[in-house]
């Protein structure tokens, strides 16, 4: 089942990774470094489709629990996924532009377009959680201090593994959860202010606008 | 709304005078720093206007009064009066009027001597025999010259040449087989087409969170962004398995040139339209061009217009350093000028020229005026915009009128108003300073209507030669001066200005 000795340890570590939610804050150093020590085999065929205007609004909308339609509207009313940046998001136009098939390439104003609704969506959910932590979503129960810092608990961990298991059906990997972590240290230092609402909105970005969470 | 109306008047009167020159150069937006490892030499910039649905020639630049021909009563000819000569040419031009197109009560006032004493200097027709009457296909072999150059558009083959170091070498904002990429494997990934379903929305795909309330400011996104980019994703299981995707590939090539384009601004500089109560942009942090009350005196109807907003994003791309080719027309869509509640316009017929197959006559003349009045704007606004050294955008800029085919060159006896089908024999339209203006390459059998060819190398007319795709491509690109050495394509020194 297992081809080689590499192939079964990375199982191990993704095994052990998984109990991480339990571990302190700092625990994870380790196993990051055991994780980057190994490195996976390319898939040969590397068969991947893009998701389109619709499914990244259905998943968002899921993964954050969020209204599809009111997610993400430039200027207040101009709903992103299904009428501004739908075809720069992969969808067809058959009414509106006479335009019969998806586009087959990735365009240039793409990924700017997938940025700005992944932005609208983590910004909604970050608010929504600091607003009511205990229907939180995603940031369930972190705490912020009076002066707004971020309270390292493990509800900080939770939160983290939370955003990944609703994204890509498992939990941050040691290095993942480590680099999230260390990000909210990188933010405080640049702009102390409002830190921990930026470090929920940009590391909710940063793992939904990845490529993970825009092939499959 | 008194004071606007005399400014446009005001503007409108001075359409490519001295005036609007000095007015639009002193408040043209810098472009120096938009664009990297631009090739050396000025550019051209190619405009292609695409004329959906087949744009009839002989019901236009090349109309034939009724006494000029044997069979007047069965041909598509016109009562003498209606058809006016270009002095000095022998471009023509239909004036005329219409109660209805058909059965759709809309009055028509189709005026084409104005557009074309004006510019008949830079105006060229060249016939042309097409090859299909599929619509999709013939639409897609009008810029392919039936894919004289491995099936390379015309765009692609511009872009190529002129487009290095641009941030959106290429846009296209047609439809249906004028929004087709070209077929050569070999074409450079920066001369694709960018699609532009709607150029009123396309400026909010260029910056990645501009305009967004409460955004994080610009050094936590790039935080955010190197966050992702470095760490997060090379790390993760799924780039490692399936990172050599080309699609994977392609997407983190267009992500790492983000912040070129939010550099460049392009969210702002391309957008035309005012701050409004309906378009609140200075709430959300958005700056529209600070040109946008010039431009929107040239194009007073972008927003409701899609013809004029395309127009205008032409314009804007390529003056703002981005682009190099731009490709815009007649949409598939009804559109309706609505200003005038009690007698509004129609400005699109269904499915465009292609509504000659139920109104023939009108429906030519509302489609070719709305084209010449949107290029008339487009031309003014790039006569008046310095390009480099003195020299305007217009003096580096071709307009090419694509269109699908032509239409019959028969009608019932004597009817006024007809249905026409599809005809490859045709002919077409190049607007440029580069081009033999003031030409007609070929001529009209006056017993069929159908055109004749041109000598490629005098222009002489040659009544019993039929000009191919391939030659109108080749000669295109010989106008802009694109290197197509190997291509095999033929010499068309007849469709370049002489120097």
């Amino acid at each position: 089942m297992f081809p080689n000795t590499q192939a079964l340890l990375m199982v191990l570590v993704i095994i052990t990774s998984g109990c991480q939610k339990s571990k302190s804050l700092t625990g994870g150093s380790e196993a990051a470094k055991i994780e980057q020590s190994l490195p996976l085999t390319a898939s040969p065929k590397a068969q991947v489709k893009r998701m389109r205007a619709d499914l990244l609004r259905n998943n968002l909308a899921k993964i954050l629990v969020l209204d599809p339609q009111g997610m993400c509207l430039e200027l207040g009313r101009l709903p992103c996924a299904d009428l501004v940046h739908k075809v720069s998001l992969g969808s067809m136009n058959a009414y509106g532009n006479a335009q019969y098939r998806h586009p087959e390439q990735v365009s240039a104003t793409s990924a700017m377009s997938l940025d700005r609704l992944v932005l609208s969506a983590c910004m909604q959910r970050a608010q929504l959680d600091l607003v009511n932590p205990g229907r939180a979503v995603i940031f369930k129960d972190v705490e912020l201090s009076t002066d707004g810092r971020l309270v390292k608990s493990e509800a900080v961990v939770t939160a983290i593994h939370t955003l990944y298991q609703r994204a890509f059906l498992r939990d941050a990997s040691a290095t993942e959860l480590e680099n999230l972590l260390q990000f909210y240290e990188a933010i405080y230092a640049q702009q102390s202010i409002g830190a921990a609402r930026n470090w929920m909105t940009l590391s909710c970005y940063a793992v939904l606008t990845s490529v993970e969470a825009t092939f499959y | 709304m008194k004071t606007a109306m005399n400014r446009r008047k005001v503007l409108q009167m001075l359409m490519g005078s001295p005036l609007l020159n000095g007015c639009l150069k002193a408040q043209s937006v810098p472009t120096s720093g938009l664009a990297s490892g631009a090739s050396a030499g000025p550019r051209k910039f190619l405009f292609v206007f695409t004329a959906m649905g087949g744009a009839s020639i002989n019901d236009c630049f090349l109309a034939r009064r009724a006494s000029e021909v044997k069979d007047a009563s069965t041909l598509n000819v016109f009562p003498d009066l209606l058809v006016k000569s270009i002095d000095g040419t022998e471009l023509r031009a239909v004036d005329m009027a219409s109660d209805a197109i058909g059965a759709l009560p809309f009055p028509v006032k189709a005026v084409q001597s104005r557009f074309l004493s004006k510019y008949k200097n830079d105006i060229m027709v060249a016939t042309c025999t097409g090859t299909a009457v599929a619509h999709p296909e013939a639409q897609r072999r009008s810029v392919t010259g039936h894919d004289a150059w491995n099936g390379r558009t015309l765009q692609e083959a511009v872009a190529a040449q002129y487009g290095q170091g641009l941030l959106l070498p290429n846009i296209n904002m047609a439809t249906v087989g004028y929004a087709e990429h070209g077929r050569d494997r070999s074409l450079p990934g920066f001369a694709m087409a960018e699609p532009v379903p709607d150029p009123a929305f396309f400026p909010f795909s260029l910056h990645g969170y501009k305009g967004i309330q409460g955004v994080p400011d610009d050094a936590l996104m790039a935080m955010a962004r190197q966050l992702r980019d470095q760490k997060l994703e090379p790390q993760s299981a799924f780039y490692q398995t399936f990172g050599a995707n080309p699609l994977i590939q392609d997407w983190m090539k267009f992500r790492a040139q983000q912040g070129r384009f939010e550099q460049a601004d392009a969210i702002n500089r391309l957008n035309p339209f005012e701050d409004s109560k309906d378009l609140p942009f200075k709430n959300f942090g958005l700056n529209p061009n600070r040109d946008g009350e010039i431009l929107r005196e040239v194009f007073p109807d972008i927003g409701p217009d899609p013809l004029q907003t395309q127009a205008l994003l032409a314009y804007l791309s390529v003056t703002q350093g981005l682009t190099c080719t731009a490709t815009f027309g007649l949409g598939m869509n009804v559109t309706i000028d609505g200003k005038d509640e009690d007698n509004p316009l129609l400005t699109n017929t269904p499915t465009a020229f292609d509504y000659s197959h139920n109104a023939h006559r009108s429906t030519q003349a509302v489609l070719w005026h709305r084209i010449l009045d949107t290029m008339d704007r487009l031309i003014t606004l790039l006569k008046v915009t310095e390009y480099q050294n003195g020299e305007s955008y217009w003096d580096h800029s071709m307009i090419y009128i694509a269109t699908d085919f032509g239409r019959d060159k028969t009608r019932k006896e004597n009817l006024r108003e007809f249905p026409s089908g599809h005809d490859v024999n045709n002919g077409v339209v190049i607007i440029s300073p580069m081009v033999n203006g003031g030409r007609v390459l070929g001529g009209v059998d006056l017993k069929t209507l159908k055109t004749y060819g041109f000598n490629p190398e005098t222009g002489d007319p040659e009544s019993g030669r039929e000009m191919t795709e391939k030659e109108i491509y080749a000669g295109i690109l010989h106008a802009l001066d694109v290197d197509t050495s190997g291509s095999g394509l033929p010499s068309m020194r007849a469709m370049r200005r002489k120097v």
